[in-house]
């Protein structure tokens, strides 16, 4: 169903169309603070978590509360969504097809609902 | 027609009044009017009917001399082409629309809306139904969303929120073109005039002008306020560009889709139901 909906279409475009490629600042109330433990500094704890899960550190090389924005790009919010930035013009092309096909939708329900009447008479 | 009525002693027609009522009402055929003049006395006696009469005797002379030409122009279904037919319907239409501003009005009020505009025009027409001003207020709801995840949020909604706004612009157009579609089937369509494809054709083709322009309107009061062209980097005007194409796309689907539902169905009210239905399952279904 999600294929077939015009909106998963329009709404992927225009997604992606306004929010691509763009870094996320977080607000203080966004970050997340973790400890790392003693002896490492924020950014050797912390990478294989955000090689893995993505988001940005703040300050790698402290030693004590580590902030962490847990999503580093627009990009990410977009994959969350399921659509990607190079998809924009196939998103556009998919409207214009449901536009076309609405057109012809029009005339074919227009002549089996009424188009019949003048021809019985 | 006027000339003749008034050189024979009726009263004046006047500028801005339409001749055909003026006719009923200088005949005695409307309601408060009456008449002390025997129109067809007058008639009888008169130097146009022996015109006429002239002319006809003219006419049969001449005709019945000239041999019948059996081609196909005279077995078509409709007198002019396809053509024509639809440039004069289409042309109709946008008349209508235009002689109508309520209509417009309400379509552009409706998905765009400027407060300031409602306040300063206290001239709309009574029949406006002004609902809500909606990008308007989206576009201004989330006034320049920042780029942390709770504004990316933000921005997403308003994506959604749009598409929410367009179900009542559909209600419009399907009852306007389920009016359209009354007066052509009692009327038109029996004296063949014109075919059913023109009429639906010139329908279409009529919504467009008012849908582009609420296109415009909407990217405007949409885009710019929420601030996403904050986030297009070195491609502002590609993506800008892009968003008003798909804002452009979607008033074309609400007016096709609401044109597709409606051109089957009977009344306005069950077709705006089933718009309602389907658009919902549309949305809540998007991913």
């Amino acid at each position: 169903m999600n294929r077939v909906s015009p909106l998963t279409y329009l709404i992927g475009g225009m997604a992606t169309a306004g929010l691509a490629n763009a870094p996320i600042t977080c607000t203080s109330l966004e970050l997340l603070t973790v400890n790392a433990p003693s002896g490492q500094s924020c950014v050797e704890y912390l990478s294989p978590y955000l090689h893995a899960v993505g988001g940005r550190l703040l300050n790698p090389d402290a030693v004590r509360k580590c902030e962490l924005c847990p999503l580093a790009e627009t990009n990410d919010v977009l994959a969350a969504l399921g659509t990607h930035y190079g998809q924009r013009w196939r998103d556009v092309g998919f409207m214009f097809a449901y536009v076309v096909f609405n057109v012809g939708g029009a005339f074919v329900l227009y002549w089996i609902g009424r188009g019949r009447r003048g021809r019985s008479r | 027609m006027t000339d003749y009525f008034q050189s024979h002693g009726a009263r004046q027609c006047h500028k801005e009044e339409n001749p055909a009522e003026w006719l009923l009402d200088v005949i005695g055929a409307s309601v408060g009017s009456d008449n002390t003049k025997d129109w067809s006395e007058t008639w009888k006696n008169s130097s146009r009917k022996q015109e006429v009469k002239n002319r006809l005797v003219d006419m049969k002379e001449e005709l019945s001399a000239s041999p019948m030409q059996p081609n196909g122009k005279a077995k078509q279904e409709f007198a002019v082409p396809f053509a024509t037919q639809l440039w004069a319907v289409t042309v109709r239409n946008m008349e209508q629309d235009w002689r109508i501003p309520s209509y417009l009005y309400s379509k552009i009020l409706l998905s765009t809306g400027t407060v300031s505009l409602s306040l300063s025009m206290p001239l709309l027409h009574p029949y406006m139904t002004l609902t809500s001003d909606q990008a308007f207020f989206i576009g201004f709801s989330f006034w320049m969303s920042p780029r942390s995840i709770q504004g990316v949020q933000n921005q997403i909604f308003a994506i959604f929120l749009l598409m929410t706004i367009f179900s009542n612009l559909m209600q419009l157009i399907m009852e306007k073109f389920v009016r359209n579609r009354a007066l052509f089937e009692a009327r038109e369509r029996l004296s063949k005039i014109y075919s059913w494809r023109v009429f639906l054709s010139s329908a279409i083709i009529a919504e467009l002008p008012s849908q582009n322009l609420i296109a415009a309107l909407v990217f405007i009061c949409w885009y710019y306020p929420i601030g996403m062209f904050r986030n297009a980097g070195a491609d502002t005007s590609e993506r800008g560009a892009l968003m008003f194409l798909l804002i452009w796309c979607f008033c074309m689907f609400t007016s096709t889709f609401s044109h597709m539902l409606v051109a089957g169905i009977e009344d306005a009210s069950t077709a705006v139901n089933l718009a309602q239905l389907l658009y919902m399952l549309s949305l809540i279904f998007c991913g």
